[in-house]
């Protein structure tokens, strides 16, 4: 028999059934949903994320960071801070750093926080990740679709990145935002902008807390927009500026000050005590004088109450007046103190990586690869793709299972066929190969279905994916694409699955003895 | 060589102690009891009997639809007890054609398609089998019908078409059993006509099992079959 009259038929029978049929193609086609999406999203992260490096010819990038046992990030520019209870990265980690052979540059990467931000002219304020690097450096080259970029030196300039283009209300005309400004919201005071205001002289402690929370505005003008390929998240200022920003100032005690005022008090008190005992001797004068000792005792304690006065007196003078000049503006330099959160490095070829990660491990630090990174995503997304996977799977199978019903009931039904069939000629094969159309027909429908409301949903995915991605600073959008390989294996997936259900049910009927079948009723 | 009537016919069947017996929990049934037949090529034979007699039995066994437990049936002297499920599928296919009481139509099938069936099992193309079809339901007086559905048939019409699929392979041997048992005295003389007309112009053998004496009547030879056993 042709295989064009099997499937002529095959679907035939399948519209004889129609509700049953739908329902049993629905249970295939879900599972084929699942598992294109899944798979599509794999594929579409790893190819993003490799995208995503190539735009920033991130494959002969190594981040460096003073933790060896580091888990490498999501990024390879790192932005953590420092961690202040190892060893700190500085300036001369990075000269030991460029010493490594294939070693071309180095830069330090801070990561910079500020509160939120909003553009000049709006009220919505948005979240803010901020990068600074040394651009000066052959490390990295962040492409600009609009502006200038920065330069070395530039202070309170910035280049911003897709999402807040996005937020700001400027997708797809990046040109008109060059030269607007933006506010940053700092936590308390830096380096950068108004002094901060001299708190009153009975300050008290809620004072001071409050005090060291303030938001304060620092003004900043954006000089440049990335968009192509790079995380989408993240905005750039120079290393210069960005220092400053991490620089906080306070009114605090002048502790030498204080300590001087204290040692000229006790100076004071000294000079007036020695003072006091000078002018004892006319005190003995006085007493002498008078004869009686109550009024002796009289002079004593008079004398004795009006130097107490004079000397507290002085005293209290003196505190008054320096209390005053006792208070400066103290800096506190964060990056110095914490050290730089990670160092880039570009290596000369991609064959030298390994070596080079090699090196810095050996100098006690953490490597990170971007081969590290695409490992790292592979493993979490295939992870995860491995358990909608496995409920892919479990769907397909619960729907062989609906398959296999749905061909047992259609053999019982035909069986007075089957006879007239095998009457007219039909051999076993015939009957068996006819029912493992259909089946296989049921499973291939299944997927062919799912194919096309894959589609749909993953236009829908795509753009929640892309929102939730980037809230978690995740440099990924547009997750999921298909592969033509990857459709035609799932519809394979789903035909065999069909052919594989219904075959137990077509050799059944295949072995129906024809005339019982032909008095069935 | 079958002497009857004057005619010399060459042997097309031939049962040797033919014996089939069913199974039915611990007891045994004996629908054919040591059958011994000959029919020759053209022959218009009529096998008659009680119910349970065994005709049902022998006419599948003669068609190839039903297997023995001892003995030889021969067709064209060729053993059909010894041909695998292909070979004989491939002899009902195109040696014999059925017709059913209950006709056995396929309720989704137009009767254009219904008489096409044996062709499309052996792969036919869809052209020639088409033509096959057509020629075969003008045969019978169908040539309106063709793209009718069973059920927009009526009892006589479904026969017709019937007789028109087992027809249309060309086959050396018609199996009718109780072909007019679902069909009035009008439609029954109808398809007994055809049916005669058959046997008379293309010398197509032709065993009909009957209930009715009229049809008995038309043929050749007459069996009577009692307990699994011809006599007579």
């Amino acid at each position: 028999m042709n295989i064009i009259d099997y499937i002529a038929l095959g679907f035939r029978n399948i519209m004889r059934r129609k509700s049953r049929s739908f329902l049993t193609i629905l249970a295939i086609t879900i599972g084929a949903v699942s598992i294109l999406i899944m798979l599509s999203l794999v594929i579409g992260a790893k190819h993003v994320a490799t995208q995503q490096l190539e735009s920033i010819d991130g494959l002969t990038l190594v981040s460096v960071s003073s933790n060896p046992q580091l888990q490498s990030n999501s990024n390879i520019i790192n932005t953590d801070s420092g961690d202040d209870s190892g060893s700190k990265l500085n300036d001369s980690t990075i000269e030991l750093v460029k010493q490594i052979p294939h070693v071309v540059d180095a830069t330090p990467i801070v990561g910079v926080w500020v509160k939120s931000t909003k553009l000049e002219g709006q009220d919505k304020k948005f979240r803010i990740n901020i990068a600074a690097y040394n651009s000066s450096t052959k490390v990295l080259n962040i492409p600009v679709s609009a502006g200038s970029g920065l330069k070395e030196d530039d202070m309170d300039k910035i280049v911003i990145g897709g999402e807040l283009l996005r937020n700001f209300g400027y997708a797809g005309h990046p040109q008109d935002i060059i030269g607007k400004k933006v506010i940053l919201y700092t936590q308390g005071y830096v380096d950068w902008g108004d002094d901060p205001p001299k708190p009153p002289e009975n300050a008290t402690d809620d004072y001071w807390q409050n005090y060291q929370n303030q938001p304060h505005e620092i003004n900043a003008t954006i000089v440049g927009v990335v968009t192509s390929g790079v995380d989408e998240s993240q905005n750039y200022i120079t290393l210069g500026w960005a220092k400053k920003l991490m620089t906080s100032r306070n009114w605090k005690f002048n502790d030498s000050l204080k300590q001087q005022s204290e040692d000229d008090k006790k100076k004071l008190e000294q000079q007036l005590q020695v003072a006091q005992e000078n002018d004892k001797q006319q005190l003995y004068e006085q007493m002498a004088r008078v004869s009686d000792s109550e009024t002796r005792q009289i002079i004593y304690d008079n004398w004795n109450k009006q130097w107490k006065e004079n000397i507290s007196g002085q005293l209290n003078a003196l505190e008054h007046i320096d209390n005053n000049n006792m208070m400066i503006i103290a800096k506190d330099d964060g990056l110095k103190r914490n050290g730089y959160g990670s160092i880039l490095l570009r290596v000369d070829k991609t064959e030298n990586i390994e070596a080079v990660g090699n090196d810095i491990k050996k100098l006690g630090l953490g490597a990170t690869t971007a081969k590290d990174m695409l490992d790292n995503i592979e493993k979490i997304f295939g992870l995860i793709g491995m358990i909608i996977g496995a409920i892919g799977g479990i769907v397909l199978f619960v729907a062989a299972l609906g398959i296999i019903n749905t061909m047992i009931m259609a053999t019982y039904e035909r069986t007075r066929e089957i006879g007239i069939m095998r009457a007219c000629g039909a051999t076993r094969a015939n009957i068996r190969n006819l029912f493992i159309f259909e089946a296989g027909l049921l499973g291939f429908l299944g997927g062919v279905i799912g194919l096309a409301l894959s589609y749909g949903l993953a236009q829908i995915g795509n753009s929640i994916g892309n929102q939730i991605a980037l809230s978690q600073n995740v440099p990924i959008n547009n997750i999921i694409s298909f592969q033509p390989w990857l459709i035609i294996s799932v519809i394979i997936l789903t035909t065999i699955i069909g052919i594989l259900a219904g075959l137990i049910p077509a050799i059944r009927a295949s072995r129906l003895d024809p005339v019982e079948a032909l008095r069935y009723e | 060589m079958v002497h009857k009537e004057g005619k010399d016919r060459q042997v097309i069947i031939q049962l040797r102690s033919v014996s089939r017996i069913y199974k039915m929990g611990k007891e045994n049934l004996t629908a054919l009891d040591n059958v011994n037949l000959d029919i020759g090529e053209g022959e218009f034979v009529a096998i008659m009997g009680p119910s349970g007699s065994g005709k049902s039995t022998l006419a599948n066994i003669i068609g190839g639809l039903d297997k023995i437990n001892s003995g030889t049936v021969l067709f064209d002297n060729q053993e059909l007890n010894k041909l695998n499920d292909k070979k004989l599928s491939e002899y009902r296919n195109k040696k014999v054609g059925f017709v059913f009481q209950a006709f056995n139509l396929i309720p989704t099938f137009t009767a254009q398609e219904n008489v096409m069936l044996p062709l499309i099992l052996i792969g036919v193309s869809s052209r020639i089998r088409r033509q096959k079809a057509i020629e075969c339901l003008k045969m019978v007086g169908l040539e309106n019908r063709i793209e009718h559905k069973p059920n927009e048939l009526s009892g006589g019409e479904r026969q017709r078409v019937s007789i028109a699929r087992a027809l249309v392979n060309e086959p050396r041997i018609i199996i009718a059993d109780e072909p007019t048992g679902n069909l009035d005295s009008k439609k029954s003389a109808e398809i007994i006509s055809i049916l005669k007309k058959l046997n008379n112009d293309s010398k197509i053998t032709l065993i009909v099992i009957t209930h009715d004496p009229n049809v008995a009547h038309e043929a050749d030879r007459i069996l009577s079959m009692q307990d699994g056993k011809i006599s007579r």
